[in-house]
């Protein structure tokens, strides 16, 4: 047998050949070329070696990989392929390490990077992963898992990240988000295409983010806004989700169902959680068959106790939110349509909005025979009437907004039909329009 | 003998039989005044292996040994510190020791063919250096030859596949990881900037036999004059050994094999920092402990289950889910372990299990 260590050894031994006596830390900035002939050893001395401002060329070709493959983490390196579907990244033969390609900048560095023009697939867990990093450019990269069973949760996570751009990229079918920004700061996430996700975009406890030009179709859910608690940077605001395609969003939901977009329903165009200042304008939501659109604090997703305490700075309730001039085309026909499994957390969300639909003459029901196009969960922690946290919709064309009323849901005997009012009168308002986020420089 | 054979191990030790004598003559030690390191593990004028022993090659070259260590696939680990001469390490209650520059660790990784054998002899897979200049801590891993008689850079690292025989009996097939740089630098970045892991005052403060007999290694580096302002050893903090049933209480174990195995990254600069999960053991808030903490990204490698740790519930805790596993993406650390470490989960099962309270 042709043992692969034996493989590994001899590459080594190339690579040793290169780095002997080498510097670790320095060198001047060149360029490494990389092409799918070279072992898997010698890819990774590459890749670990990288110096600073240096460009990794990947060659046309399908790389096999059975280790994660870690990235230099000095300033400024490119890694480049001959196109998304020309340099194929495959780790569907991964034994070791967690995610496909990673690059995890200690904290306290100020590191740029870009990636560009290649595919990652079949990783175990996260597709491209980065940590830390400061002027983040993912331009042209695809992150999917063709042949792998079990899907890794993320396919572009850029996280605790500064100065974010992902553009012209794809990511289909990971068991978490497609395309994932986490904890970050200043991020512009366009005109990308996100396929057979769980979630297809997700702007997690982030802060200045604009999401447009994007198509998320076949996810189970378009987008999410969320904010989490017991998360390091909590507080996410200021996000814009303009000019996006949401359709279609129907399948079913595969998530582990420990996760957060375990709890999200098949058929939902978008959702925000938590968070202060976010504008959703120009966007397309169509044939999504639970929900067009959600408005919900954490109470709602996740339960009381686990939305309360946590990190200084938390706040469970959204507000500030803005949704206007949105086209909604054929949502909320049918919440359990794409949500038959009740073993996954998914079902009792899709099961809530369900049961909206008029059941006995007590209560109004859902009009017009489906789900509202903007709901919003109506949970007021301190009391109050009418509108205190500023959640406004207007100009979105014939869909309707509901106040579901949640905090006056019975689980046990679910009665949204009874407690869901369409009075928008407190709800059509106007809020000013966030600022643009400027696209880094990168 | 229960070799596999289908790997080095078992022509290493045959080699080992049959030589091993000492590969060099006198040297001096290399005091570091750069990032740079040479080819072969011999010019350092570190250690060697005599006769699969590890051996210093200068008197000043001191052995020493943690309290709890890292699991390693089950590796027996030597270890040795040396500072220049006439500089000694600064105290430090808290982090690792104040190390001057042109100081040198060693901690050298090996595995005997049956390790409930102690009469065997040791094959040594690698010996890694860090190395302190100009303020900044460097890595490298030198790889040994099957005869064990020149270790050589490895900066690209490589997986090493055998089988050996474990201390409960049980067959292992490891897929040893013999980091790269990079791969060091990832699991060294506990607070930011890259540094030692384990000699931190709460991992030393233990004895150790000295050829000149046993001694506190606090008390013998203060002794020796490489440490200064360390306290009387019983003034110190200290960790506990998380394997010794007679050396702490099952929490204090617990939160020792926690520390030593997940805290380096599960710290607040730490490579899991984007988790907000916490593991050293001064940790206090729950939360950041991970009791009753709903997992973030960690996807599959949740297992379904609800929270990081569930009180009295270890099957609904995640911890132990990822310590059990060697399935990419679910395993827990993410590198460095291709076997289940049998003796740490049940540790940590057992003090799951005690804990009181509940989620929700």
């Amino acid at each position: 047998m042709n043992h692969p260590i034996r493989r590994l050894g001899c590459g080594l031994a190339l690579a040793l050949l290169a780095a002997a006596c080498g510097s670790s830390n320095g060198g001047s900035s060149n360029t490494i070329n990389i092409d799918p002939s070279m072992t898997e050893a010698a890819i990774a001395s590459a890749f670990s070696g990288a110096a600073e401002n240096s460009t990794i060329n990947m060659a046309a070709g399908t790389y096999h990989f059975t280790n994660s493959l870690n990235l230099s983490t000095k300033n400024g390196i490119t890694v480049k392929g001959a196109g998304m579907t020309q340099t194929i990244l495959d780790f569907s033969a991964q034994t070791g390490g967690a995610d496909g390609l990673v690059q995890s900048i200690p904290s306290g560095q100020t590191v740029k990077v870009t990636f560009q023009d290649f595919a990652v697939r079949d990783s175990a867990g996260d597709g491209l992963k980065i940590t830390g990093g400061n002027g983040v450019h993912i331009n042209r990269v695809s992150a999917s898992w063709p042949t792998r069973a079990q899907h890794g949760p993320y396919g572009i996570y850029p996280v605790q990240c500064k100065n974010v751009l992902v553009e012209n990229s794809s990511a289909d079918g990971a068991s978490d988000t497609g395309i994932y920004v986490g904890q970050s700061d200043t991020i512009v996430v366009r005109n990308n295409v996100v396929t057979h996700n769980v979630s297809g975009i997700e702007i997690e406890n982030s802060f200045n983010a604009d999401v447009t030009g994007n198509d998320s179709n076949n996810n189970t859910v378009g987008f999410l806004v969320f904010d989490l608690p017991d998360l390091p940077q909590v507080g996410g605001h200021n996000v814009r989700v303009y000019n996006n395609q949401f359709r279609d969003n129907n399948t079913p939901n595969f998530g582990d169902p420990s996760g957060e977009v375990a709890l999200v329903p098949a058929g939902t165009g978008g959702a925000i959680m938590a968070n202060t200042k976010v504008e959703i304008f120009g966007n397309t939501f169509s044939g999504n068959t639970a929900v067009g659109f959600s408005v919900i604090s954490c109470y709602a997703a996740l339960g009381v106790q686990a939305c309360s305490g946590g990190t200084a700075g938390y706040v469970a309730i959204p507000s500030q939110v803005y949704v206007h001039d949105n086209t909604f085309t054929s949502n909320g026909t049918d919440p359990l349509a794409h949500n038959t499994n009740q073993q996954h957390p998914s079902f009792q969300l899709a099961a809530l909005l369900a049961s909206g639909f008029p059941q006995t003459q007590n209560g109004p029901g859902w009009l017009d025979g489906h789900v509202s196009d903007v709901t919003y969960d109506g949970i007021f922690p301190l009391g109050g009437t009418g509108n205190p946290f500023q959640i406004c919709a207007q100009n979105n064309g014939s869909g309707h907004f509901a106040n579901m009323h949640l905090d006056q849901f019975d689980a046990q005997a679910p009665n949204l039909d009874q407690i869901l009012t369409f009075d928008e009168s407190a709800f059509v308002c106007s809020l000013p329009a966030l600022p643009a986020v400027p696209v880094p420089a990168l | 003998m229960s070799w596999s054979g289908r790997v080095v191990l078992a022509s290493a030790l045959l080699a080992l039989a049959g030589c091993g004598s000492k590969a060099s003559g006198p040297c001096t030690p290399r005091v570091p005044t750069d990032d740079r390191y040479p080819s072969s593990l011999a010019e350092w004028c570190q250690v060697e292996l005599d006769q699969g022993k590890v051996t210093a090659l200068a008197s000043d070259v001191v052995p020493y040994e943690l309290t709890t260590p890292l699991y390693s696939d089950g590796a027996i680990k030597r270890r040795t510190v040396r500072v220049p001469p006439g500089t000694a390490a600064a105290y430090d209650e808290t982090g690792p020791l104040g190390f001057p520059d042109g100081t040198v660790l060693t901690k050298s990784f090996g595995f005997r063919a049956d390790a409930r054998d102690t009469a065997l002899p040791i094959h040594w897979v690698e010996t890694r250096l860090e190395w302190k200049a100009q303020g900044a801590w460097n890595f490298m891993t030198y790889r040994w030859n099957d005869a064990g008689t020149e270790a050589v850079a490895a900066p690209g690292g490589e997986v090493v596949s055998f089988s050996y025989v474990d201390v409960d009996g049980v067959t292992q097939d490891a897929h040893y990881l013999v980091p790269s740089q990079l791969q060091c630098e990832q699991c060294h970045s506990e607070s930011g900037a890259v540094a030692p892991i384990g000699p931190k005052a709460r991992w030393l403060n233990t004895d150790h036999a000295y050829p000149e007999g046993t001694e506190n290694q606090l008390a013998h580096w203060s002794r020796i004059g490489i440490l200064t302002g360390a306290p009387d050893p019983a003034d110190a903090p200290r960790l506990p050994a998380a394997a010794d049933p007679d050396a702490g209480t099952v929490e204090q174990r617990a939160r020792a094999y926690l520390e030593a195995n997940c805290g380096f990254c599960h710290s607040s600069q730490g490579n899991a920092r984007i988790s907000g999960l916490y593991l050293s053991a001064s940790v206090t808030v729950p939360v950041q402990l991970g009791i009753c903490k709903r997992p973030v990204a960690a996807g599959v490698g949740a297992g379904g289950r609800p929270y990081d740790l569930f009180p009295g519930q270890p099957d609904q805790s995640i911890i132990p889910y990822r310590m059990s596993s060697t399935t990419p993406a679910v395993a827990m650390p993410q590198i460095g372990r291709s076997i289940v470490d049998a003796h740490g989960v049940a540790l940590i099962t057992e003090w799951i299990s005690g804990l009181p309270g509940t989620c929700q």
